[in-house]
């Protein structure tokens, strides 16, 4: 063994390093898949639980038939004349059977021993099922009177001329067959009609050399649902699989968190040379892994479950391949263990034992189990709050894409707010995972996470970030549909509602936090004091933007990317457009102060002010500006519960022109001044666009081309001079006295420097 | 190599404040062995733990090589092998599996991370129970890999919590031989232990601690002077009995 070089040990390890990670990683799934109590949860579990949830099933159907049996059936023709065929036969074929009743027996049809011979023995007689005829004004097919569940079984007498010229009735028999009484309304009528075939056959049999075709024949015609899939499909897998995942991921999460300091290697993994949150992350790697394993292994158990027992037709209808709906399910699966495991890591994370994580844990799931039960509840639909629910949002948007209608925006929110709350939990589990409260139980609690510390810090953390979106933006999407469905108020008191709500959730909640980070209030919002000659050139950028803005809204327009206009919004929320009618007659004071100067200031708070100040330094600067102006861009995607692709669009580009001359002069009031102006521009046009005639965005026109390009190239000159100014300044502080003669500023100016070289402008070069 | 320097440590149970260091401060060169010694609750896990930077300091600070604990924590972890007493194993990897992995943590190069792994084998006698899963091995095997471990990237500067606890006499010479010839090689080494005599055979110097305080410290002719005494053992008896005759005056 030989002694470490000197150079290695000079530099400290690289810790962070992807391939790094995967070795970890590595490592944390060996142990885990050699543990013979993770294979248990992993593949018995499933290969156990679905044959006996299964037989569990068809025993529960079986008896749901049983009770059923005592319905009357309800069975409907199209016309007088195919009910007149239809009774006859029927009322052949059920006095056959009284006369011949041990001898008529059908064969059972797909759905396995749910529709077996045995039922027909405790039927109704033919008299007290109600079998009727649609009245000839009546429009509605006998197909979605099946689909609405008005009648149990549709039979159609079908015209083959040739057949009927042989003296066939030829039936179509039109069911549901995840409903038992259209199912036991199918035997009903099969067993009459093989009773009249039988005894037909028996009869021309005796004449010999007689081949006339069998006196009926009859087809099945299975009918999904209105929504094409069986209930059972949507409803009931989702939550299973779901709440099976949940199983599979528990016990690794425990043993690689609190099991490993209760077994002591925490602390050694703790002495060594990692960062704690890549540990942290390869131990994430692992729960995933084995979460979407356990998935993966249910998934295919059910299918072969389903597909072996006779249950298929009964959870996926009469469907030809459900290999998509499998496939969603599959990637809404993979999306949950991604959350859930981080939900369980930050749980496990403060527990000292494995006896301490099981008792956080299994509340976690009683918990767990109340959104999730909720959301099969009949007629709760993906909405502005569900999507932001943990869990039932997951539940019902699983729903919702197996039955084929998923609404775009709601299940976009679902699925970011998802994505957010888990990368809440990973940051939050960071900060408590091998600290030394839980490595050695000192002073650790679950009140460590809203701890300040002692000393007031610059900038906010990345999990401070993380924590104010998660916690604003689901909070946004709430209280905007709560006002949207609040009984009518004036249009004033709605905006200024509106302005209140913008205010106090994106200014109070990244304040509290700040607070409880113990964040320096100046860092943590960039409220540096601009330069005179940058606020002018804001001034002059946010006045010449907006043409530019118009244009490439109505080029999106122009090009079918837009997908929200204003006969669209009419049509699916009448409030909304009626809110936008009442717009020109609110004080535009109030209109102003509501939709301009609110969202202006406390969207740069939050969006450049909070979120990109806490990538500074952390990400290069186009990566911070890109990401803080996507989420920007995407928070703006709303119109009226309705995706506007073209708000996007703008919105995102603004968020970049935005970031960057945060990012420059490292203040947040010339994006405000930009912001207010660009947003008061914009709404000018909605109140006096009509008398500038051609230059409103409803026209349908392009703005000038040189009005739009002459304020291009003002707009551009604009940002320029804040860059160049911003930069000047810098340089200037750099070269100032050291901190002994600037102590509050020096810090300040050193940090920026330090971040100017490590992340240059984004603008120059 | 390593420097103590007013080193404190106040922990908050139950809203009380228990002082564990109190302004310890003492220096370990290269190629000297440290004992730190005292009885249980004495202070001298918690010294360790500061030092390695796993735990933050009420105020004071420790040296590694240069590197502060608590401002270069990597660069401190990456030069130290630790042997805690409670340190447990991986139970379904085995000792060669775990032993690369560490290997990788301290970023030692495959090859050299293999190299290693045979070395310490032969050193610790780890041969016949290398590739057997560690749930299967005796305290003392599972102690042997542990210090084993905490030296698969053949650190300059070494902690040792209460090395030979579990260990029989030929397992415990093991130990003793180590720490002879890392002498030899110029690391610098603290032993905690609360096996006096073992000590003085062990350590160069001895820091004496009683209820988070350094009460002596010095090579053994130094102590032996200072006090009158010959045995560390008597020393350190004689020190509880005066602090506790100090605490009802102080109080």
């Amino acid at each position: 063994m030989s002694q470490a070089s000197p150079s290695s040990l000079a530099s400290p390890t690289p810790g962070f390093r992807l391939s790094r990670i995967v070795r970890l990683a590595r490592k944390e799934l060996r142990e885990t898949l050699r543990d013979r109590r993770t294979i248990i949860t992993l593949v018995l579990m499933p290969l156990l639980v679905y044959p006996v949830l299964s037989v569990a099933l068809r025993q529960f159907l079986v008896s749901s038939s049983m009770q059923a049996r005592q319905l009357p059936l309800r069975i409907a023709t199209k016309s007088q004349e195919e009910w007149r065929t239809l009774m006859m036969l029927l009322a052949q074929g059920e006095k056959l059977l009284e006369e011949h009743e041990s001898t008529a027996a059908s064969a059972p049809l797909a759905g396995g021993p749910i529709l077996g011979a045995g039922l027909g023995a405790n039927e109704l007689p033919l008299s007290d099922n109600e079998i009727v005829p649609l009245r000839p004004d009546v429009e509605i097919t006998l197909e979605d009177l099946i689909r609405h569940n008005e009648i149990d079984l549709g039979v159609r007498l079908l015209p083959e001329t040739a057949a009927k010229n042989r003296g066939e009735s030829q039936f179509q028999l039109i069911y549901r067959p995840d409903m038992p009484l259209s199912r036991q309304a199918v035997n009903f009528v099969q067993r009459r009609l093989e009773a009249v075939n039988h005894y037909d056959l028996q009869k021309r049999l005796a004449d010999a050399g007689d081949a006339q075709p069998p006196k009926s024949a009859w087809r099945l015609m299975p009918i999904a649902d209105e929504k094409g899939h069986s209930f059972w499909l949507g409803t009931l897998v989702p939550l299973v699989l779901i709440l099976m995942t949940i199983t599979g991921a528990v016990y690794p999460a425990i043993d690689l968190t609190a099991g490993e300091r209760e077994r002591g290697t925490l602390e050694a993994l703790m002495a060594a040379p990692v960062p704690r949150l890549g540990i942290l992350i390869a131990k994430y790697v692992a729960v995933v892994t084995v979460a979407m394993l356990t998935a993966v292994i249910n998934l295919t158990a059910m299918t072969v479950t389903v597909a072996s027992s006779g249950l298929w037709t009964f959870f996926f209808g009469n469907q030809g391949s459900p290999a998509e709906a499998i496939l969603a399910v599959l990637l809404l699966l993979i999306l949950f263990s991604m959350f859930f495991a981080a939900v369980l890591l930050l749980v496990t994370s403060f527990a000292r034992s494995f006896k301490e994580a099981q008792a956080y844990v299994v509340p976690l799931m009683v918990v767990c189990l109340a959104p999730g039960f909720m959301s099969v509840m009949p007629g709760l639909q993906l909405n502005w709050l569900m999507s932001v629910v943990p869990l039932a949002n997951i539940v019902l948007l699983a729903r919702d894409v197996l039955e084929g209608d998923a609404p775009l925006l709601w299940g976009a929110v679902a699925v970011a707010s998802t994505i957010l709350y888990g990368g809440l939990a990973l940051a939050l589990a960071a900060r408590v995972f091998g600290s030394d409260a839980i490595l050695y139980g000192s002073e650790g609690s679950w009140g460590d996470l809203f701890r300040r510390p002692r000393e007031l810090k610059a900038r906010p953390t990345i999990t401070g970030a993380l924590t104010a979106l998660a916690i604003v933006v689901p909070l946004f999407v709430m209280v905007s549909g709560l006002l949207g469905v609040t009984p009518t108020v004036g249009i004033s008191a709605k905006l200024l509602a509106e302005a209140g709500m913008t205010l106090l959730l994106f200014v109070a909640v990244p304040l509290c936090l700040a607070r409880l980070q113990g964040l320096e209030l100046s860092g943590a919002f960039q409220l540096r004091r601009p330069q005179l000659g940058v606020l002018a050139c804001a001034i002059l950028l946010g006045a010449t933007l907006w043409p530019l803005a118009c244009d490439l809204i109505l080029l999106c327009q122009k090009l079918g990317i837009a997908t929200v206009n204003l006969e669209k919004l009419a049509e699916r929320q009448p409030a909304l457009m009626e809110l936008i009618k009442q717009l020109p007659a609110a004080p535009p004071v109030v209109v102003f102060l509501a939709l301009a100067l609110a969202p202006g200031v406390s969207e740069e708070l939050f969006f450049r002010g909070y979120f990109l100040g806490a990538l500074r330094g952390r990400l290069p600067a186009w990566g911070a500006i890109v990401l803080s102006a996507t989420i920007f861009g995407l928070f703006h995607a709303s119109a009226g519960g309705l995706v506007a692709v073209e708000r996007i669009l703008s919105s995102t580009l603004l968020g970049v022109a935005l970031g960057a001359l945060c990012w420059a002069t490292r203040s947040v009031f010339p994006g405000m001044v930009v912001h207010v102006l660009h947003n008061s521009l914009m709404l000018s046009l909605i109140y006096w666009g009509s008398r500038l005639k051609g230059w409103a965005i409803e026209d349908g026109h392009f703005l000038p081309l040189p009005l739009v390009a002459s304020t291009s190239v003002v707009a551009l000159l604009a940002g320029l001079g804040i860059v160049w100014q911003s930069r000047r300044n810098m340089a200037a502080a750099e070269e100032r006295p050291g901190p002994s003669e600037m102590p509050s500023t020096a810090t300040a100016s050193a940090d920026a420097s330090a971040d100017e070289r490590q992340s240059p402008s984004p603008n120059v070069g | 190599m390593i420097s103590a320097v007013e080193l404190t440590k106040r922990f908050e149970h139950s809203g009380h404040d228990v002082l564990a260091v109190d302004h310890v401060s003492f220096r370990v060169t290269r190629g000297e062995v440290y004992g730190l010694l005292g009885a249980n609750g004495a202070g001298k896990t918690t010294t360790l733990r500061m030092i390695l930077g796993l735990l933050v300091p009420t105020s004071g600070h420790a040296e590694v090589g240069g590197f502060r604990s608590t401002e270069s924590a990597d660069a401190v972890k990456s030069r130290i092998g630790f042997v805690s007493t409670t340190a447990g194993l991986y139970q379904w990897l085995t000792p060669r599996e775990l032993l690369l992995f560490f290997a990788d943590l301290y970023n030692v190069p495959p090859q050299q991370a293999e190299k290693n792994v045979a070395g310490l084998a032969d050193i610790f006698g780890l041969n016949e129970f290398l590739d057997r899963r560690s749930a299967t091995l005796s305290t003392g095997q599972k102690q042997r890999v542990n210090l084993a471990r905490s030296l698969i990237h053949d650190p300059p500067v070494i902690l040792l919590d209460e090395p030979t606890r579990g260990l029989d006499v030929l397992g415990s010479k093991v130990i003793f031989d180590y720490i002879a010839s890392a002498r030899v090689a110029g690391k610098a080494v603290i032993v905690c232990t609360h096996r006096l005599d073992e000590a003085e055979r062990m350590c160069d110097r001895f820091g004496l601690l009683h209820l988070g305080r350094m009460m002596l410290e010095g090579t053994l002719p130094e102590l032996q002077t200072r006090t009158g005494l010959t045995t560390l053992s008597e020393m350190l008896l004689t020190g509880m009995a005066q602090a506790s005759l100090q605490e009802p005056v102080a109080a």
